[in-house]
């Protein structure tokens, strides 16, 4: 294009040489800026600029996420109901074993008792009070030594006892066995 | 009109925002950037102007109260930001009367993507010799094919204004090219 008919181009307006618009078709952009201003662009600008730009973006527009799958207004008060539960279970759990640890100075005797071993008397005696420390003591004392102790003869004599019976069974079956043997026989 | 009534209302929706954005952005890019890029000059400071545009465009679409065209709208945004740039960088390319023009056309030269001949720059010579209302009115009307209306909310400034403002640059420029031719 020559200087003076790009001189009429810039100037001429009325005759409708307008500079994006020639016979009221819209020229390409990048086309009349070189021609008349230029001003030129990269190759493929306006591609690489529009990925640019996407890229560029916040990000505002994703979708709500969803909480296990459910939305929100579904999955919080299942959420709170299943912690509600777990909580009341973790109460009263806490108030059984409360209850399983009031010692009192007749329970302690009887939890000792459960207890059973000698082995854990020095233990037990920990559980309990000093003022009910005596009566523990003799309680034990009774109990365990005493009361053992005679339990323990009881079942001597009853072993004796036991195998006076065995004997007395023991001729008779002998008895028996040389009668089959000796007169039948 | 009605395109971008349509446009408006799907980039509103959250759930079409992204595409519309996309269709946006195949509408306006260009144009937007030849509006940038002559008021900043270079390609690569038009590149950065341009994605701050839209960038604050997508953020503001929400809030975009539709008291003017969408076009408008977008134009007024990538002017202000173009300002904001040459503030923030101090440069000088939009230079007053008073004020030497040497910058104007040394920033010109020095962009790889100006590729202008003799008469081009001499065009830019005498734009750049125009006050920055003046400038501005000129590159508006006549290479962003915008009316005195769009261009008046855009700078702000009464539609009588610009058009006096506009007449008076256009005859500035024929005798300037007359000049010219006659000195050549």
């Amino acid at each position: 294009m020559g200087k003076s008919k790009k001189d009429n181009k810039i100037i001429n307006e009325q005759s409708g040489n307008h500079f994006l618009k020639e016979d009221g078709l819209k020229k390409d952009l990048a086309q009349e800026h070189k021609e008349f201003l230029g001003l030129d662009v990269p190759a493929n600008y306006f591609s690489k600029s529009k990925e640019n730009i996407l890229k560029s973006l916040p990000m505002e527009n994703k979708q709500k996420r969803t909480v296990f799958g459910l939305r929100p207004f579904i999955a919080y008060p299942i959420a709170a109901s299943i912690l509600l539960l777990v909580a009341i279970t973790f109460w009263f759990q806490n108030n059984s074993n409360q209850n399983n640890f009031q010692v009192t100075d007749v329970d302690a005797i009887e939890t000792i008792k459960d207890i059973g071993s000698t082995d854990d008397f020095l233990v037990s005696s920990l559980l309990i009070d000093d003022s009910e420390l005596d009566q523990y003591i003799d309680g034990y004392i009774l109990n365990e030594i005493i009361v053992e102790a005679e339990l323990s003869e009881q079942q001597l004599e009853n072993i004796f006892i036991n195998s006076l019976f065995v004997e007395d069974s023991l001729i008779n079956s002998y008895i028996d066995n040389n009668l089959i043997e000796n007169v039948i026989l | 009109m009605n395109k971008d009534i349509d446009l408006i209302k799907r980039l509103k929706d959250p759930k079409q925002k992204d595409k519309a954005f996309s269709d946006l952005l195949d509408l306006y890019q260009e144009r937007l950037y030849w509006h940038i890029r002559k008021i900043v000059l270079t390609h690569d400071n038009a590149n950065d102007v341009l994605q701050n545009t839209f960038i604050r465009i997508f953020k503001g679409i929400k809030n975009f109260q539709e008291k003017s065209t969408l076009h408008t709208w977008m134009y007024r945004i990538a002017y202000n930001e173009s300002i904001r740039f040459l503030e923030n960088n101090k440069i000088k390319t939009l230079v007053s009367l008073e004020q030497d023009n040497n910058s104007y056309i040394n920033n010109l030269k020095q962009d790889e993507y100006f590729n202008g001949d003799e008469i081009q720059l001499k065009l830019h010579q005498i734009l750049s010799r125009l006050s920055d209302n003046q400038k501005r009115v000129f590159q508006m009307k006549y290479f962003d094919d915008l009316s005195f209306r769009e261009i008046s909310e855009i700078l702000d400034i009464s539609e009588n204004t610009l058009k006096s403002s506009y007449y008076s640059v256009v005859k500035t420029i024929e005798e300037k090219i007359h000049q010219e031719e006659i000195i050549t």
